[in-house]
């Protein structure tokens, strides 16, 4: 545990200037960023943000599970729950996504809740080795922030939490190019989709009777906060409340 | 002893009768046959029952109207027949929806009634399915339009078939109501805020031994293989009488080719084997119609078209609570229901309607009780109208397929919000300063479910001694707030309570006591002779 603690404050001391990845704006509407999340040192996973067009998606490529925002008409946002290994789609219109009492905030979805966040933090010095990124850092809610913020893409290229001893860190790695996203994207569009408002009368299906039972359809916040800002999953499948 | 107080409750009663007291709008007066009736008059709002005895007069008039209701039983004095079905109605469901649109009024609520809760006969249904203790829509709708139970998942076939068995279903396939009328020569119709493919209205015109197969896309290869249909196929390919004339309702991504894209979200539609199913409807039917949005529905003369299809969403209707938010525009079910009948009433030889609120059940599984409320309210609408324009030769029956979890807790004062928390009454009788709280002194309210995905509230704030969310910190009035439930679910289910049937016009004394589900064919079939009608229409 103690071991495990200085090395995350020691990663943290060095973080201004560790910098490696550091992508160009793409030039084209569908790309990705692929993050290495890691929780007190250790890996715990993958995340993948893919933008297409006005549509947003987080992707977890080892666990094959994904979150798709339709964001075209902002005030009727839809939303997909992807499964990978069943190749089943979840689709939420807007009327479900109002039943579930989800409140939608599109720079949330597209900075991992990032965005609104900012301006609760210091900005500090563009980051060095990638002049496009700036450093911001400050206590929100208890939890103290340090972010690598890249203004072009609205998106962190490091995300790193510590609250009461719990350090969380998402490096971003990768630039995911516009083939990949587009084969994402298109596979969704293939997988076997069910309407959410369909699934309590379908308990005879076994994966959606475990969906039933155990239940995952109220927490379709996307964001990896909750409303005091504090990180509530670093695993990628972003668990939040659903108000 | 108990006889002096009758009496002189009579005697305050009777003088009370004399200054009049408004009442709930069911003295319409019926019409000749053939022709409308005057609607009934609303009461005046806010009716002060602070005078005891005003309970006494009103509800001793309600039984003299009882007493002096005389339908015509003979078999076939119905002309019409029109069932309205609300999906997961139950009988809290009806109660709570009651006080809600009181409350819209400005009325205390809980002595207010929905449309139908003025009809004057009324029966206990038992909703269990052949295989199940509680049941889904599927086998709930087949009983009650083919006269017999059958099994969980299977439409309008009987519980010799096998789930997802095409075979097994062949030979299986049980005549509905609205076959039957549409081979004595009437008009049929259907409509739903549900897809035209889903459970409840499908069973009134399809067999399928799976009720998810609503597109070829939905079914097995070997399924098409072994001769079975999907049900949007069904609906276009329906060989009895002259074909439904009206049918409107969500699904249209169900009848249209995964190679066009839906005109209101450019998504594509769900059909591999390249059907257009709206173009097939226009091109089967003359003097037809297809129309996706409300002003196109507003649009058709429904005095020259015969044929009506119409598919406003490429799934579900919205919410009625979201329904002035769509994006292309949707028709209400009063809407539909009020232009339906004034196609279908263009055949002498009467009509079946079918009308579902098919979206209750959907707000109920999601636990989020102010939508269910607002489309059962819708539905009461949808049901005024039906009682306005059919006339009195139409037997209108209201009924739920199956009941949900849904209840109405602790001891709230008269008038006390449906949506909110629960305040109680003092000692004194009167409404109590503070709501009322549980072992740990947390507020509740009145509605809620037995389980569902409002068990616990994720991160938000919670009560560490019953693991409850502080319900002041919520708006529990919203039209998006949650109700907790005590199970945790993904989704809440259904429940397996009976639930009502209401009824009125020829054949509406068939409808009492504690009756089977698929009793209320055999209502429908007897008060519009149905079989007989049918055989005699054969050549
Ligand atoms: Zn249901």
């Amino acid at each position: 545990m103690l071991r495990s603690l200085l090395t995350a404050t020691s990663l943290l001391l060095a973080l201004p200037a560790a910098a490696s990845f550091c992508p160009d704006q793409p030039a084209t509407g569908s790309w990705g960023l692929s993050y290495q999340l890691d929780n007190n040192g250790q890996r715990s996973g993958t995340l993948e943000i893919l933008r297409h067009g006005s549509d947003t998606a987080l992707y977890n490529p080892d666990r094959q599970i994904g979150e798709w925002w339709v964001l075209a008409d902002s005030k009727r946002p839809r939303f997909h729950r992807l499964f990978g290994e069943q190749q089943r789609r979840i689709d939420y219109t807007t009327g479900d996504l109002r039943a579930l009492g989800v409140n939608v905030n599109i720079d949330s979805i597209e900075s991992f809740a990032m965005a609104p966040l900012l301006s609760h933090l210091k900005a500090g010095d563009a980051v060095a080795d990638c002049p496009a990124a700036r450093h911001y850092s400050g206590e929100i809610n208890g939890s103290h922030y340090e972010v690598n913020w890249h203004s072009a893409l609205k998106l962190p290229l490091l995300l790193e939490t510590r609250k009461a001893g719990q350090v969380r860190r998402w490096q971003a790695n990768a630039l995911i190019n516009e083939p990949t996203v587009n084969q994402r994207f298109g596979q969704w569009l293939d997988f076997q989709p069910t309407d959410f408002a369909d699934i309590g009368d379908m308990e005879t299906d076994p994966f959606l009777a475990k969906l039933i039972t155990q239940g995952f359809i109220e927490h379709a916040h996307p964001t990896a906060y909750n409303s005091d800002g504090t990180v509530i999953s670093s695993e990628g499948d972003h668990a939040g409340h659903g108000h | 002893m108990e006889f002096k107080k009758l009496a002189l409750a009579l005697a305050i009663g009777l003088s009370l009768a004399l200054s009049g007291c408004g009442d709930d709008g069911d003295d319409g007066v019926a019409g000749t046959p053939g022709q409308n009736g005057t609607p009934g008059q609303d009461g005046a709002p806010g009716r002060d029952y602070t005078e005891v005895n005003s309970w006494y007069t009103s509800a001793s008039a309600a039984v003299s109207r009882a007493s002096t209701t005389n339908f015509n039983e003979t078999a076939g004095a119905a002309k019409n027949v029109i069932l309205f079905v609300g999906d997961g109605m139950g009988i809290s469901t009806l109660t709570a929806a009651r006080i809600l649109e009181g409350q819209l009024a400005g009325e205390m609520g809980e002595d207010h009634r929905l449309s139908f809760e003025t009809f004057p006969h009324v029966g206990l249904v038992k909703t269990y399915s052949s295989n199940q203790q509680t049941p889904d829509s599927a086998p709930t709708m087949t009983a009650m339009v083919t006269g017999v139970k059958t099994k969980d998942g299977l439409v309008s076939v009987s519980d010799a078939a096998v789930r997802s068995n095409c075979t097994s279903g062949q030979g299986q396939e049980l005549v509905t109501s609205l076959m039957l009328a549409e081979m004595a020569g009437m008009s049929t119709g259907i409509i739903s805020t549900a897809r035209l493919t889903h459970a409840t209205p499908a069973a009134t015109y399809a067999h399928s031994v799976n009720r998810d197969w609503e597109a070829d896309s939905n079914m097995p290869a070997q399924a098409i293989t072994d001769g079975c249909k999907d049900i949007a196929a069904q609906l276009i390919d329906f060989s009895y009488g002259d074909g439904i004339e009206v049918a409107l309702g969500g699904g249209r991504s169900y009848f249209t080719p995964n190679t066009t894209q839906d005109p209101e979200y450019g998504s594509n539609g769900r059909r591999r084997d390249g059907r257009d199913l709206t173009a097939e409807w226009t091109s089967k039917y003359s003097n037809s119609a297809y129309v996706w949005n409300r002003d196109q529905f507003l649009a058709v003369d429904t005095s020259t078209t015969d044929h009506l299809l119409g598919l406003f969403e490429p799934s579900h209707l919205q919410y009625e609570a979201d329904r002035a938010d769509d994006t292309a525009g949707e028709p209400s079910l009063a809407e539909m229901t009020s232009r339906s009948l004034d196609i279908l009433k263009r055949n002498d030889n009467g009509y079946f309607l079918m009308v579902e609120a098919g979206r209750i059940d959907h707000a109920h599984h999601a636990g989020n009780a102010a939508r269910a409320l607002h489309d059962t309210i819708a539905l009461s609408d949808a049901v005024r109208v039906a009682i306005e324009k059919a006339g009195p030769d139409t037997l209108i029956l209201v009924t739920a397929d199956h009941s949900h979890v849904f209840t109405i807790a602790g001891y709230p004062t008269r008038g006390n919000p449906i949506l909110g928390l629960v305040r109680g009454n003092n000692a004194d009788g009167k409404p109590a300063a503070g709501y009322d709280t549980d072992a740990n002194g947390m507020p509740y309210t009145t509605l809620g479910y037995a389980n569902g995905p409002g068990f616990g509230f994720g991160s938000d704030p919670m009560n560490q001694d019953d693991q409850r969310p502080d319900l002041n910190l919520y708006d529990v009035t919203s039209i998006d707030f949650r109700q907790e439930a005590t199970v945790p679910m993904g989704s809440e289910t259904h429940a397996g309570e009976d639930v009502a049937v209401f009824a009125t016009g020829p054949g509406a004394s068939l409808v009492s006591g504690s009756i089977e589900q698929h009793a209320l064919f055999h209502v429908m079939a007897r008060a519009a002779n149905l079989v007989a009608r049918a055989e005699a229409a054969q050549p």
